[in-house]
């Protein structure tokens, strides 16, 4: 046993009263485990982590027991805390950017680990984190161990602080969300390297995850956690296939599955007016492109950040096209150029048969009538010095001046209980709600005009997986009262797959496939498109054993210097000559279109189900 | 939807909380700054009724009471300065002048400074590099050499004072402004406008200023004694008010000359001014603390 704990209490003390963050846990932990503990936010699971190692806030306060190693970690001093810190116990964060040091560089940050523990020359203490940093895979750790953090790619510096954690060789290494801030690819390639160091280093790893698909993936054991509560504790197999708890039971049904079979589901459904003879596209968008200039040396030298390089797609009325696609691909532009909140550089964005691009300020403020949005951040979304009615009416009294008062807090009532809310919350403040009932809100707003398309993006990336899909089933139901077509921008594959008819993969600014959904989960075209599956951990432990993983090699390139030819050939397993030399074109393949020199030689399917 | 999951119900609370209410709490829980803001209070109060209630007037020369120092007997609380003039009235009127210049000089500045910034922030661009670069000008004139100009020009006149100071000190606050402007323009919020279709001047009225007037709140707390300081700094020169006019400045100044003969000529508007800078001082703070984002 390296660990247990004992009816652990965590309890802040705050202005409003006493929260109480962590509840009478107990849970125990072997030698060389991996325990997954999940949950939701406000669950207690990072408290609880924070709270052994002595790391709460001021004002919070631990009570228990947690025996480690023969010491009671909440009863010891500070300075035998510190020893144990470090050097038996080692944590990696959410964001490494902010737990390593900018002003120093990587070579000093990790020596300083070692000397701080063990007495042992600056020349030896080097050739310890070389080799920690060849351990973590870092690809030309010589080089690299000169320089400053933000010099590092987000996957490197996770990396980095993965090989500092295991500098002075920890019993226990606790990783709190290790993956959240990275794309799927990365995290992906992080998982991995944590599977094989804890096989190689025979280190226990307490893993904090929100993603059920994470746990299924990595751990041996997984605590659910909720409201500071647990709610079950069990081998991961249990947990997955026999769980006990209803909230367990909850969760599972509520985490949108890459391999799930939709069959029957909305989003299965050929879009409404497919099968019409060519019906005309509400929203057309012509080889668009976004390029902005960023300063570059000298004064007038600049380069190009070519955000969004040519992308076209059509979308039929009541269709809902789904954008995938990881940080930096140009989505959200994507999203900003339709809208015209950034001027396209060249292209065409057509909606009902007019020209978007084109168009005077004050005709486009016309067409917005039809074409809302909603944003990710639910409460930065909304003014937080305006009431929830004046939020709901404020389209409303740009585009229908002429109704009165009364009318438009008729109109506002009933679509904010359209939505899901009581309607009373009219005078309440944004700061009043929680995530999921101010992204109803932002939905009401996008709504109350009744238009032809809403645009969502990254509309559920904020919230919690329960929330989100309670969110998800509202967009469905009101796209199809309203029929309503939406453009669904997400990172995650899972979540747009859910509701999408069609689905865009972009890559770098440029478009690697579209095809339907079911195709895109079952064969992609585009070997892009099956890394990103086979990315996307399912919360299955035993499609995750046994599914074939393709892990991408690398980062992805910087949008200021795409890679010549085909942008993803960088990190093509595939990639040929040609590949290099020419930029593949947009063909139809199979029911779709792909942007492949080798879709048809290759034939790809994703290995699910 | 399993129970389980379902998001706590939202209780029916119709009047809402808004963050000014928030904030107003939390001042109150503030209790240097409540207790300045009532002395700051009592002293508006006492500085517009006091010289009504006195027996003297503040130009009025007692000649067989000049110089005496604080004396029940008399009725002269505080004294009388070399002339024979009450100090109390001269004290509670120099009160006025300074308090007004402090007051009426920040709303113009608060006015014009708002403004400007915002627009510049908000439509940006090369509007906003001419409007800033104006103000830099503006910034680049000594401000001294500026009033005296204007003496020179116009005369000894107590709206000048007004004109001068606040001429300068929108530069401030439009600076200020013009920045947090730049940053809540990034904030989805505005974009949710602009996707809507919110006409430009509608965005800035309802979605840009109102999020400006936090930090604009706490400026202006800071600036009323900023101000009141360099009335008394232009009246220690001599350029301020008018004799037989007065404010703190200008009392202080005759104090000092006669610091060692009568030094209740310069304790009394002394520690009237500085008991005004100290509690505005505190309402600032109080102000900063209360409308603080980071803290919710």
């Amino acid at each position: 046993m390296l660990l247990e704990v004992r009816d652990l209490n965590v309890r802040f003390a705050t202005p409003d009263g006493e929260v109480h963050a962590v509840k009478d846990l107990s849970f125990s932990l072997e030698r060389k485990e991996t325990l997954g503990i999940v949950g939701e936010s406000g669950s207690g699971k990072s408290q609880s982590v924070l709270s052994l190692m002595g790391l709460l806030a001021e004002n919070g306060r631990a009570t228990g027991a947690a025996e480690f190693q023969g010491e009671d970690l909440l009863q010891l001093p500070e300075a035998a805390l510190r020893r144990v810190r470090g050097r038996k116990i080692s944590m990696i964060f959410q964001d490494p950017m902010t737990s390593l040091n900018p002003y120093l560089t990587i070579a000093d940050q990790m020596v300083q680990v070692i000397r701080a523990h063990e007495r042992l020359s600056r020349q030896a203490a080097r050739a310890r984190c070389l080799e920690m940093l060849d351990a973590v895979k870092i690809p030309e750790a010589g080089a690299r161990f000169r320089r400053y953090p933000h010099e590092l790619s987000g996957g490197m510096r996770q990396r980095v602080m993965i090989a500092a954690s295991l500098l002075l060789g920890p019993d226990l290494l606790v990783a709190d969300e290790p993956t959240t801030a990275l794309d799927v690819t990365v995290q992906a390639q992080i998982l991995e390297l944590m599977k094989e160091l804890k096989d190689d280093f025979g280190t226990a790893i307490i893993l904090i995850t929100h993603d059920l698909g994470i746990v299924a993936g990595v751990a041996d054991r997984v605590l659910v956690m909720h409201e500071g509560e647990l709610k079950e504790q069990g081998p991961v197999d249990e947990i997955f296939y026999r769980p006990r708890h209803a909230y367990t039971q909850a969760l599972l049904a509520a985490v949108p599955r890459l391999d799930a079979e939709l069959g029957g589901g909305a989003a299965d459904e050929k879009p409404p007016g497919a099968n019409a003879a060519t019906p005309a596209p509400i929203l057309e968008v012509d080889d668009l492109h976004v390029h902005f200039p960023i300063p570059g040396r000298g004064w007038w030298g600049h380069r190009t950040l070519r955000a969004v390089d040519g992308v076209h797609f059509a979308m039929a009325p009541g269709e809902t096209l789904g954008v995938v696609g990881e940080s930096g691909c140009g989505k959200s532009t994507l999203a900003r150029a339709i809208l015209r909140l950034v001027p396209a550089t060249s292209g065409r964005v057509t909606m009902l048969g007019r020209d978007l691009t084109a168009m005077s300020a004050k005709e486009l403020r016309h067409v917005k009538r039809d074409l809302q949005v909603v944003f990710q951040d639910p409460l930065a979304s909304l003014n937080p010095r305006m009431t929830v009615g004046d939020i709901v009416a404020e389209p409303l009294w740009t585009h229908r001046p002429e109704l009165a008062s009364q009318a438009v807090r008729a109109e506002v009532k009933d679509v904010l209980q359209r939505v899901g809310l009581s309607g009373s919350e009219l005078n309440r403040y944004p700061h009043e709600f929680s995530g999921g009932q101010c992204q109803r809100i932002g939905i009401a707003r996008a709504l109350v005009l009744k238009p032809k398309v809403i645009i969502c993006d990254e509309a559920v990336s904020a919230l919690d997986v329960s929330i989100q899909a309670q969110i998800i089933q509202l967009l469905m139901d009101l796209r199809e009262e309203f029929g309503i077509s939406l453009v669904f921008i997400a990172h995650d594959l899972a979540v747009v797959r859910h509701l999408s008819h069609r689905i865009l993969v972009m890559y770098l600014g440029t478009l690697m496939e579209i095809a339907t959904q079911q195709d895109v989960a079952r064969h992609p075209s585009h070997p892009y498109t099956r890394a990103l599956i086979s990315a996307v951990p399912v919360p299955d432990p035993r499609t995750e054993r046994s599914r074939p993983r393709e892990i991408l090699a690398g980062d992805l390139p910087s949008p200021m210097d795409p890679p010549s030819g085909c942008r993803f050939r960088t990190r093509c397993p595939y990639a040929v000559d040609i590949c290099t030399t020419t930029i593949p074109e947009l063909k139809p393949y199979r029911n779709g279109w792909v942007a492949c020199h080798k879709a048809r030689e290759l034939n790809l399917d994703s290995g699910l189900g | 939807m399993s129970a389980e999951l379902a998001e706590p119900a939202s209780q029916p609370a119709p009047p809402g909380r808004s963050l000014w209410v928030d904030a107003w709490r939390t001042l109150k829980r503030n209790r240097a700054a409540t207790a300045s803001a009532l002395v700051i209070s009592a002293m508006t109060v006492l500085v517009i009724v006091g010289p009504w209630l006195s027996s003297y007037a503040y130009d009025f020369n007692d000649w067989s009471n000049a110089s005496i120092s604080p004396s029940l007997a008399t009725g002269h609380i505080f004294g009388t300065d070399t002339l024979g003039r009450d100090l109390f009235v001269r004290t509670l009127v120099g009160g006025r002048i300074s308090l007004l210049v402090g007051i009426v000089a920040t709303l113009v500045s608060l006015l014009i400074g708002v403004s400007y910034g915002a627009v510049a922030g908000y439509l940006g661009g090369r509007l906003d590099h001419l409007m800033m670069r104006l103000v830099d000008i503006l910034y680049a004139m000594p401000f001294m050499f500026f009033v005296i100009l204007l003496m020179v020009f116009f005369g000894r006149n107590i709206l000048l004072i007004f004109v001068a100071i606040g001429a300068i000190n929108w530069l401030d606050m439009a600076r200020i402004v013009r920045g947090q402007t730049l940053s809540l323009k990034q904030r989805e919020f505005v974009e949710a406008a602009q996707a809507q279709g919110v006409a430009t001047f509608a965005i800035i009225r309802r979605h840009i200023v109102p999020n400006l007037l936090g930090v604009v709140a706490v400026y202006v707390t800071l600036t009323i004694p900023q101000v009141i300081l360099v009335e008394s700094f232009l009246s220690f020169l001599g350029l301020g008010v008018q004799e037989p006019m007065t404010s703190w400045g200008a009392l202080v100044k005759e104090g000092a000359e006669e610091m060692e003969s009568s030094p209740w000529m310069l304790l009394f508007p002394a520690v009237f001014l500085a008991a005004t800078l100290f509690c505005f001082n505190f309402v600032g703070d109080g102000m900063r603390d209360a409308l603080d984002p980071k803290d919710r």
